[in-house]
């Protein structure tokens, strides 16, 4: 593979994870985590994500009213926790569905594509 | 020990600063609190607070300003798609008649007054070529950046387009190409700026004893009465050339348009320049006659000069009405 290739791929390997760690994201903002513990979450399930992204990405979730924060201080050091807001959880629901969908219909077109193979 | 403790720390001070210092104040506070907690938790799971793991981790978080656009998340182009195509046109349209104006005033300029060397004369010349072409491009970039700003990119996303209002695929020999209006435009912002800027040009030079005394071609008191109405004639003109630009390809109404602008230029012209307007210099021939030493049938010659102009400003609108309505009706047909 030459490296043109290779800087395709990774570019399109980011825009696949994009949207599926969104989804990651929710499904464990089902209870209050604080930022790291999500990166570590994440990065032990196989979907390692950057803390560079993960920070602004929550942040901008809570924007769009998915998840909601609280500064818990009685720690030993202070923390910001996330969890799924109201919305966050309508979302997430049919987001979930979404994703089964796609997967399906994903499997289901590469798998006709392999019996076009020679 | 502690003086490596307070080194690290003055690193994340000055990385933390780099990156909340980009972000509204109002998210300030809450950032910085977050990433410290985050650069802290960071340092913890390496197991060390020693400079190269504080390194190793500031590195892993990246440039501060990359970091810093993330949060934000804002607009980062002055000039998005929506309008980068007609700004990039519109900008070397002017450019290209700035420059070239500014450059044929300079040269007037000298010859009206002399520089003192010829290395004044070099670097006032494209002095005042740069600087006239950095305002022309300011002015420009400023106004698309304002029409960003106040349409917030979406004035067209709003409004639903109907694929039936979509123009027809011109045909070949409908289609305007590009060059000949902005051709058109250039040519008319450079008569505009000179008969503006150096009405002067408009004469014949005669060089005398070592100086040059002009005899203008035009009786200066008329012209200078007349200059307003001259501009709205070069501006029918203009204006006929945006309409060939913007439709971008022959259509009968573009052709109708067209012709009635071609109209006014005329009848304008003959009122303005005409061999009844009055506004050449009846005494021009016998001026530089003297000089020249020209026979006094060639004097006569200068009262065929309206006559011989405004018969070619006639025909030359009614060949580009002639043609604009032929091809507006061709396209008609297909």
């Amino acid at each position: 593979m030459t490296e043109d290739v290779r800087g395709v791929l990774v570019s399109l390997e980011q825009e696949l994870r994009r949207g599926a760690i969104v989804l990651c994201i929710l499904s464990l903002l089902d209870r209050p985590r604080y930022g790291y513990a999500l990166v570590e979450h994440l990065e032990k399930s196989g979907m390692p994500v950057e803390p560079g992204t993960l920070y602004p990405l929550l942040r901008r979730l809570e924007k769009q009213g998915l998840l909601t924060s609280e500064w818990e201080t009685s720690g030993p050091k202070p923390r910001k926790y996330y969890a799924m807001s109201e919305a966050g959880r309508e979302v997430y629901r049919l987001l979930l569905s979404d994703w089964a969908d796609m997967q399906a219909a994903v499997n289901e077109l590469t798998r006709e594509g392999e019996n076009h193979e020679p | 020990m502690s003086h490596d403790k307070a080194q690290t720390g003055d690193l994340i001070d000055r990385y933390v600063y780099q990156v909340v210092r980009r972000l509204p104040q109002s998210q300030r506070a809450d950032i910085e609190a977050e990433l410290r907690g985050l650069i802290d938790d960071m340092l913890s799971a390496r197991g060390g607070g020693k400079r190269e793991d504080v390194i190793a981790v500031l590195r892993e978080l990246g440039r501060p300003a990359e970091l810093a656009s993330r949060y934000s998340g804002s607009r980062r182009s002055l000039i998005g798609p929506e309008y980068y195509d007609t700004y990039l046109l519109v900008l070397k349209i002017v450019l290209a008649a700035t420059g070239f104006g500014m450059a044929v005033a300079q040269a007037i300029g000298f010859i009206a007054e002399a520089p003192d060397s010829i290395f004044v004369a070099v670097a006032r010349f494209f002095a005042a070529i740069f600087s006239a072409m950095v305002q022309a491009f300011a002015w420009v970039t400023i106004v698309f950046a304002l029409i960003e700003r106040w349409s917030g990119g979406s004035f067209l996303k709003d409004m639903e387009w109907n694929p039936d209002d979509l123009p027809p695929v011109p045909e070949k020999n409908t289609a305007i190409p590009r060059g000949e209006p902005i051709a058109g435009i250039v040519f008319i912002v450079l008569l505009l700026v000179l008969i503006n800027a150096a009405p002067q040009l408009f004469g014949a030079y005669i060089l005398e004893d070592g100086s040059l005394r002009m005899v203008p071609a035009f009786d200066p008191g008329v012209f200078y009465r007349q200059l307003p109405l001259v501009d709205v004639m070069i501006c029918v003109g203009l204006v006929k050339e945006a309409l060939r630009l913007v439709v971008g390809r022959y259509t009968l109404p573009l052709s109708l348009a067209i012709t009635a602008l071609n109209i006014v230029t005329t009848v304008m012209f003959i009122l303005l320049f005409g061999p009844a307007s009055g506004v050449w210099n009846p005494h021009f021939m016998t001026q530089i006659g003297t000089e020249w030493s020209l026979s006094e049938t060639a004097a006569q010659l200068w009262r065929l000069v309206p006559i011989v102009l405004t018969g070619l400003v006639i025909f030359g609108n009614v060949v580009d009405s002639v043609q604009a309505i032929i091809r507006g009706a061709r396209c008609r047909k297909a």
